[in-house]
């Protein structure tokens, strides 16, 4: 086997002024990582912002809003505050807490007969600012609080609320805070996460809520055939970077062996194949290396327009392994072919 | 350093190129390696580096102590027919690459580089992209990566082939000033550089073993 004496930081400078050399071929190379690993993650980020629209449309319709109430409508059940305003605590789950359907009253700004729903602080946190709220079908949205007057002369702070998702059907309504009494009601009602599995959630929140009477059942507010969150973590679109890592090896094989005569070069003026082979591997890793920087430099830039910015970056550091290591396979006979036939191989 | 063939016989593919064939070559010395096309040149060259197994016979080297051992690529650099360069990078960086690969420091190597390119008359070259060099210089620059590269054998595949009469001409004097430096062999039909050669080795058939 032929040998040489190459210094490890000597063939790191060829791999630097080869690559990084505007005259060169593996310049393109340089220039196509740059573009497949800003690309991978702008497609990564096209598809967030896909399910992002999907996921505001589906919780505008309900979606992840669970309401607990009485299986049979005949033997009524009692939920106790306390578990229910409590399954705020478990991770996935974003406001919970009892209704009661209190009363209606007649509003000098809303009109009469306005139906009235009590809630917990924990559903409906505005509540806790000692204000009601007022739904935001009733009264347009103001920047301000005002004084909502009943025209039994009771005067209440007020706030007209954000619009809310069908499910818990607060638009048509004002919300007043349960009394600090009432520890059951009839309904208890839980806002999941947008990205959390209802149907993994809602078993579990179920068995934390305590009650007495008759059975309780969960009813999802909004039930789609296709849950956008599992289709997106299952889509085939997040492992395009492993296909433009593959692209990217094919490409860096093919640039390879238009450089027969250069490696020849090398080979006939005292370098070994196992050198030539290490130039090679590195110059890949460099290229590799580029789409990887490039990636997660792009990923940075729009990590608040990634659902998934961890795994986006997995996959992405996995499309650059997958470049180095098709460039490598595509590549390694290369330096350990004859190098005659190399000089000749132009 | 001497190299001696004894009744080589080289196959290319199922063809016999070669059979019978002796010769020596002397250190210190350019001999021109003569035929017309086909008659086996590269291959000879190629089995004296080591590149290729002959299909019998022996060629070995001999140290200057006449130890003998079978020919290795690591103790040739080869000067190829055409232009085989980095062209993207410059006339010094492919000379450095000789210098470089036998373990020399940056310094060192650039100091013996610069020289080479000085010794084959294109040292003014040196910073220009070896994509804009003529190929009369290319194939100096060539020459000059050869000698950097310390090896105690030059063998030179054709150097002429594609070159005009000036750069033949240019070459022809570069490999003068080179022949007393190392065991040199080019293969050439160019008549110029077997006039420039010390001895001549022609594979003609009637002249094998001459």
């Amino acid at each position: 086997m032929d040998t040489d004496r190459w210094r490890l930081t000597h063939l790191v400078r060829e791999v630097a002024r080869n690559v990084l050399n505007a005259r060169s071929r593996p310049a393109l190379l340089l220039f196509l990582a740059v573009i497949f690993g800003v690309g991978g993650i702008g497609y990564a980020a096209a598809e967030s912002h896909a399910l992002a629209n999907q996921l505001a449309a589906e919780q505008a319709a309900g979606r992840n809003i669970i309401s607990f109430g009485a299986l049979d409508p005949n033997e009524p059940v009692l939920i106790d505050r306390a578990s229910c305003d409590q399954l705020t605590e478990i991770a996935g789950v974003t406001r919970a807490g009892l209704v009661q359907l209190a009363t209606s009253r007649d509003f000098l700004q809303l009109g009469t007969n306005v139906p009235v729903l009590a809630a917990s602080q924990t559903l409906f946190p505005a509540l806790r600012d000692g204000v009601v709220l007022v739904g935001s079908a009733l009264r347009p949205p103001a920047a301000t609080d005002f004084t909502l007057a009943t025209t039994e002369g009771t005067l209440m702070q007020a706030r007209v609320n954000h619009a809310e998702p069908t499910g818990l059907n607060t638009n048509s309504v004002v919300v007043v805070p349960l009394t600090p009494g009432t520890t059951s009601t009839s309904a208890c009602i839980a806002v999941l996460d947008q990205r959390a599995d209802a149907s993994l959630l809602t078993p579990i929140l179920t068995a934390r809520l305590h009650t007495a009477g008759g059975q309780i059942v969960a009813q999802p507010a909004s039930s789609p055939a296709i849950d956008p969150v599992k289709a997106y973590l299952s889509r085939p679109g997040q492992y395009v970077p492993l296909i433009l890592g593959l692209v990217g090896g094919l490409a860096t094989g093919l640039v390879n062996r238009s450089r027969t005569s250069e490696l020849a070069a090398y080979r006939l003026s005292g370098t070994s194949a196992r050198s030539s082979a290490l130039l090679l591997g590195l110059e890949t890793a460099l290229i590799a290396g580029v789409t990887a920087t490039s990636a997660v430099a792009a990923i940075l830039a729009l990590h608040d327009r990634i659902q998934t910015p961890l795994a986006t970056a997995c996959i992405a550091l996995a499309g650059a392994a997958t470049w180095w290591l098709t460039g490598i396979l595509a590549t390694i006979d290369i330096p350990f072919r004859n190098a005659i036939s190399l000089a000749k191989d132009r | 350093m001497r190299l001696s063939i004894e009744e080589v016989g080289l196959r290319y593919g199922k063809v016999d190129v070669l059979t019978g064939f002796s010769a020596r070559f002397e250190d210190h010395t350019l001999t021109a390696l003569t035929g017309p096309s086909g008659s086996g040149k590269t291959t000879l060259l190629a089995a004296m580096a080591g590149y290729l197994q002959p299909s019998s016979g022996t060629i070995r080297l001999y140290s200057d102590e006449g130890q003998p051992s079978p020919p290795t690529p690591a103790l040739v650099a080869w000067v190829p027919q055409g232009s085989n360069a980095l062209s993207g990078r410059t006339a010094l960086d492919n000379v450095l690459l000789g210098a470089l690969s036998s373990g020399r420091t940056m310094t060192d190597a650039v100091a013996v580089a610069t020289a080479a390119l000085e010794r084959v008359g294109v040292a003014h070259r040196a910073g220009a992209a070896a994509k804009t060099l003529s190929g009369g210089e290319l194939q100096r620059v060539a020459f000059a990566r050869a000698l950097a590269s310390d090896k105690p054998i030059i063998f030179a595949d054709e150097p002429t082939a594609n070159l005009d009469a000036d750069s033949t001409d240019q070459l022809a004097h570069v490999l003068e000033a080179l022949r007393s430096t190392r065991l040199l062999v080019v293969a050439t039909h160019d008549p110029i550089l077997i006039e420039a050669a010390q001895t001549a080795v022609s594979l003609r058939p009637e002249h094998h073993g001459h």
